[in-house]
């Protein structure tokens, strides 16, 4: 016998659950819980209902219900999802539809960061790192005042006048701010950009 | 276009159609295709079966019913009765039931 992948034609209805290890492409209509450990083919005409728990979905058709995937869920143009998504890996083309939670977790097991992300500085400390992003983004009109104070403190200094020390930010306080000591690259950019313009004003 | 089961594959519940089913693989259940049903060496099934025209090469344990034809190949197992104008039984198949050509 040929070797053929299982298929479900356009005019067959299974009620009921489907277990396997091998590929399925469905072009007709199901109606009950999926448990594949393989790659799942929702073609266009097909309508799947119920939970699907598979390695790697592809949806071209439309789907109700949770989709579980080990390795990746991809929706097509054409895809219609109404459900949540859980995945590590997911693909949504322009034109699919998504209405659900998506939760994306790396599989179990693969402690790997995925190739798209940055690598992590070595001095990479997760919460403060945040953290001071949060401060430098959230805080950047008192770093604008703060700035504007000391070019002021600057600009009396070369006029010769008295200044308090008290009520002006300490400019190693300021730089200690935005010095990209662990902070990344594009950050001095963006508060550079948005000094000139708050200058100006 | 027509289904097709592999071996690896098990479903439990209903399939309805009306196009040619081929199962290699495990079915519980019901069966009801308005077509050719083709029940391969590896293919299993626990269910009552209503077809157009079924080829058994495989096991069938339940009751089948066809429009057409039945044929029950060399090496197929078929504990149930079959309900069918035309029957072919060859050589080396096994089957336990009734049946009734009357119909």
């Amino acid at each position: 016998m040929e070797d053929r992948r299982t298929t479900i034609g356009e005019g067959t209805i299974i009620t009921g659950d489907i277990r396997g290890e091998e590929d399925i492409v469905i072009f007709g209509r199901i109606e009950g819980r999926i448990d594949l450990s393989a790659t799942l083919f929702i073609e266009a005409p097909s309508f799947v209902k119920g939970e699907l728990h598979v390695n790697h979905a592809v949806v071209i058709g439309s789907v109700i219900g949770d989709i579980h995937a080990s390795d990746c869920i991809e929706v097509a143009p054409s895809g219609r999802v109404i459900g949540n998504l859980f995945t590590p890996r997911l693909v949504i083309a322009d034109g699919g539809a998504v209405k659900g939670n998506i939760t994306m977790k790396p599989a179990e097991g693969k402690q790997e960061a995925h190739p798209a992300e940055r690598p992590a500085p070595a001095a990479f400390k997760s919460p403060v790192q945040s953290q001071k992003r949060l401060t430098l983004t959230t805080a950047k009109n008192s770093d604008i005042v703060s700035l504007k104070k000391i070019q002021l403190h600057d600009d009396r200094k070369k006029f010769g006048f008295g200044t308090k020390p008290e009520s002006i930010p300490r400019k190693s306080e300021f730089k200690a701010k935005i010095t990209p000591e662990t902070v990344q690259p594009p950050l001095p950019q963006e508060t550079s950009a948005v000094e000139e313009t708050k200058i100006e004003e | 276009m027509s289904s097709y089961i592999g071996r690896n594959i098990v479903i439990e519940g209903e399939i309805t159609g009306d196009e040619e089913l081929t199962l290699e693989g495990t079915v519980r259940g019901k069966i009801a295709v308005k077509a050719a049903l083709l029940v391969g060496k590896t293919g299993s099934v626990e269910a009552e079966i209503e077809a157009k025209k079924v080829d058994l090469y495989g096991t069938v344990e339940g009751n089948l019913t066809a429009d057409e034809r039945v044929e029950l190949k060399q090496g197929c197992r078929m504990m149930g009765n079959i309900t069918s104008p035309r029957v072919l039984i060859s050589d080396g198949a096994v089957f336990k039931g009734k049946i009734d050509m009357e119909v």
